[in-house]
């Protein structure tokens, strides 16, 4: 028998391994998860280098109810409403009693059968009650609320915090300068009142 | 165990320190029997199996509108392995702390009838006499008190992103059949 490999050293090391594993999903489920950005929706905030170089960023996403004092430019992560198996990162455009003025810029870069989609909004949206209008900062590659039309408040898991890799820009929030071209019309979310308890 | 004491490994001569006293072991080994509980809860909760409490009356007669608790799979969280028929558990779209359980009458890309109580039009196009088919990544759901369930025919198709897991079945706490 190896003196280094017994049946005990392997039973502690499985309960730390477990122990540690535990924790670790605890704290993303709860707390704070790291994603790296592999899309080109949010450049040049996110990812910039992605098409050239494959280098991705990656951000930590605050986890802990993620749309408490949420506000317009804040980058958020959900499960993408047409594939709920990947989480999109995107920033809030517009909140709930908003309207949306539909950038025209983005409908250009839509295969045909998506600009007929498009064009059914006429224009504009105002985001309902409990929802968010969020998009992709690049305007030509990112599928986005211009798609799939206001998400639920409650869909949306994490909300972003800062940048952990690349390390030179370590804690920065680069999406905070960036101001989106698309207009919103402020305003105020009514509750309808079939939903008030 | 190849501790003996606290913080101790075998081979080495320790003075005695804080670590011997009965007090700090007692709270040592509580808080961490209470930390591995809070994982194990956590785990068990989230990616296992849940039961929670369940009211109302927009599941009628399948459910009890009080006094009952749903027993929810958490491997059929955001819609892996659903089928139509099935009963599952969903974050709400509109209000956001609460969960609903509903029946399931349409996966991506079914047609299904909108017809009968109409909606307020909350986001939900075709409220009354149209059939729409169902996009990709969402559900339709319904209540099975069709009169008195507010559900996809009022707020439209549900994205399986909100679906947090499927009933497996339904537990009585509260009897109140007369005997």
């Amino acid at each position: 028998m190896s003196p280094i490999l017994t049946g005990r050293v392997l039973y502690q090391c499985a309960k730390a391994s477990i122990f540690t594993i535990s924790v670790a999903i605890f704290a993303n489920d709860n707390l704070f998860e790291i994603v790296s950005i592999s899309g080109k929706s949010m450049t040049p905030a996110l990812s910039p280098d992605h098409n050239t170089s494959g280098t991705r960023d990656w951000i930590v996403l605050r986890k802990m109810q993620p749309t408490n004092n949420i506000k317009r430019g804040d980058i958020v992560s959900y499960p993408s409403p047409h594939n709920p198996d990947k989480i999109a990162v995107k920033r809030v455009i517009g909140l709930d009693g908003d309207t949306v003025l539909l950038d025209q810029r983005r409908r250009s870069a839509m295969p045909p059968e998506k600009q007929r989609g498009w064009d059914t909004w006429g224009g504009k949206c105002v985001v309902p009650y409990g929802h968010l209008w969020v998009e992709g900062d690049h305007w030509s590659g990112s599928l986005d609320s211009n798609h799939y039309g206001p998400i639920p408040k409650s869909l949306i898991d994490g909300r972003a915090l800062g940048l952990v890799w690349p390390w030179s820009r370590f804690g920065q929030t680069p999406w905070t300068q960036y101001r989106s071209k698309t207009r919103v019309i402020e305003g105020i979310a009514v509750c309808p009142k079939e939903w008030e308890l | 165990m190849l501790r003996r004491g606290l913080g101790r490994l075998p081979g080495f001569r320790y003075a005695s320190s804080i670590l011997d006293q009965p007090e700090v072991r007692f709270v040592y080994h509580a808080s961490k029997y209470l930390l591995l509980v809070t994982l194990g809860y956590h785990i068990t909760v989230e990616y296992f199996v849940d039961v929670a409490p369940a009211w109302g009356i927009s599941m009628l007669p399948t459910m009890a509108s009080y006094g009952e608790n749903v027993v929810i799979s958490k491997w059929f969280r955001r819609g892996r392995g659903l089928r139509v028929g099935d009963l599952v558990s969903f974050r709400h779209p509109i209000n956001m702390r609460e969960s609903a359980v509903k029946r399931i009458l349409g996966m991506p890309g079914d047609f299904v009838a909108v017809g009968g109580a109409r909606g307020n039009g909350l986001g939900g196009e075709g409220a009354g006499g149209d059939m729409l088919q169902v996009p990709a990544g969402h559900c339709w759901i319904v209540g099975d008190n069709l009169t008195y369930s507010r559900d996809s025919r009022i707020y439209g198709a549900l994205p399986l992103g909100l679906v947090t897991g499927k009933v497996l079945g339904v537990e009585a706490v509260i009897d109140d059949e007369v005997d």
